[in-house]
């Protein structure tokens, strides 16, 4: 008899732990443990063993997302027998390739004309350029900024695409106005970026392997330091 | 203001994709982890997931507001993963993949998931705490499928015994058992560990 309710007991601190009880239940073991020290010293422990299984998801990599978000809208064009959206086709790869090659092309006919006429300036102007990449910069940095410090101190960064700060930080290394420093900064951020890239697309998740890889590579670079010195220059 | 998952999975009935993609991006993680807990096969739960949303967005027109969008999710995501453990039981392989360099299901995938939530600054207390649960992980990993299932879907996921108990098909005096059962395995060996904290 005392064995069995022993082990009631031990299975209401278990889903006491779990935060399995409704608020009486609850109210009701509180009191329970306030009586009886070795009852909470057990729901303690309990509690700190659930805490530990208490984790971040792991993600799936951007080769699967992309592929999965296109076979989901393939599946869902052809089960109601209708072709996808425009947004839809924008999204696909050769589709949106074939779209931004049109307005290129658009653009070039109707404005190239005038604005790369004789006599006129065939590129902005420095100090227009400097400007510019001065913004685009500060704003790329503050945000990047927070996404390598939590690198450094080996958390799983927010980012899940590894590949658009790396893109976003070699297309601003390109840009006219860019310094040099700043240009080198750029370019090491987008490596440590790319090989977070590539190294969750091989593996197919973010492990804890590559974390501690990519935290090593910001902390080897100094790109938290540098990133705040540029920022106070900027 | 965040649209609320019914409101979402009501613009995939319509057919609107930038519903689905919200819902893809809320539960796109959760579900891997799920699916590739329970499956323990890299390929396999790869494939898994995408039929999962091919279905959600396909389907969505069969969701009923019985149980909410979530439970529904994982509901299709454990049909299809108990459904592929069928075909390998069929075909005799049942055995788990031997984990790879950097893959699961073995020590690499466990400490993964153990240090993905380290916020922890301090690099000595965040060793200890990492060691330890690199060592629950494992503990979990050698757990019967059954248990580490039900248990994850509780611990993990954060869902309640009556969500599990729909999204696994049993009944919830089964669940609530199945859990009782994993805590009290896990809490045997180590009982050290945890009376000396």
């Amino acid at each position: 008899m005392n064995k069995r309710k022993d082990e009631d007991i031990d299975e209401l601190l278990i889903d006491y732990a779990l935060g399995a009880l409704d608020a009486d239940e609850q109210a009701r073991v509180e009191v329970m443990l306030a009586e009886r020290p070795e009852l909470m010293r057990e729901a303690k422990a309990l509690k700190r063993m659930v805490a530990r299984m208490g984790v971040s998801m792991i993600v799936p990599s951007p080769r699967l997302v992309s592929r999965t978000r296109h076979a989901a809208y393939e599946a869902r064009a052809k089960r109601h027998g209708r072709r996808g959206t425009l947004a839809a086709a924008l999204r696909r790869p050769v589709t949106a390739g074939a779209a931004a090659l049109v307005v290129v092309a658009l653009v070039v006919a109707v404005v190239g004309p005038r604005v790369w006429s004789p006599g006129r300036d065939r590129a902005p102007t420095s100090v227009g350029a400097a400007a510019t990449i001065t913004q685009e910069l500060r704003s790329f940095l503050e945000s990047d900024l927070e996404h390598l410090r939590a690198l450094s101190y080996g958390r799983a960064p927010a980012v899940e695409d590894f590949s658009e700060p790396a893109g976003q930080a070699m297309l601003l290394a390109e840009k006219p106005g860019c310094t040099e420093a700043q240009r080198t900064l750029l370019q090491d951020i987008a490596a440590v970026w790319r090989e977070g890239y590539t190294r969750v697309n091989s593996v197919g998740y973010l492990s804890s392997e590559i974390i501690m890889e990519l935290r090593d590579l910001v902390v080897e670079k100094r790109l938290v330091e540098r990133i705040e010195e540029e920022l106070l220059g900027l | 203001m965040h649209p609320t998952d019914e409101a979402l999975i009501l613009g995939c009935q319509r057919g609107d994709e930038a519903s689905f993609d919200q819902l893809f991006e809320r539960y796109r993680s959760k579900l891997f982890t799920f699916i590739w807990r329970y499956v323990r096969h890299r390929e396999a739960a790869e494939d898994i997931f995408q039929e999962t949303f091919v279905r959600v967005f396909a389907r969505a027109g069969t969701y009923r507001r019985r149980a909410k969008v979530s439970t529904w999710m994982y509901t299709i995501a454990a049909n299809l993963c108990r459904d592929e453990l069928k075909r390998r039981k069929r075909h005799g392989t049942i055995s788990l993949d031997e984990p790879r360099a950097g893959e699961g299901p073995g020590e690499a995938w466990s400490l993964a998931l153990a240090m993905a939530d380290e916020t922890s600054e301090n690099p000595r207390e965040s060793a200890e705490e990492t060691e330890h649960r690199a060592a629950l992980w494992r503990a979990v990993d050698a757990l019967p499928d059954e248990l580490r299932v039900t248990l994850e879907l509780q611990t993990v996921h954060g869902l309640k015994y009556r969500e599990v108990a729909k999204i696994l098909g049993i009944p919830l005096g089964t669940v609530q058992s199945r859990i009782h059962n994993a805590v009290k395995l896990l809490r045997k060996q180590f009982r050290d560990v945890l009376g000396h904290e």
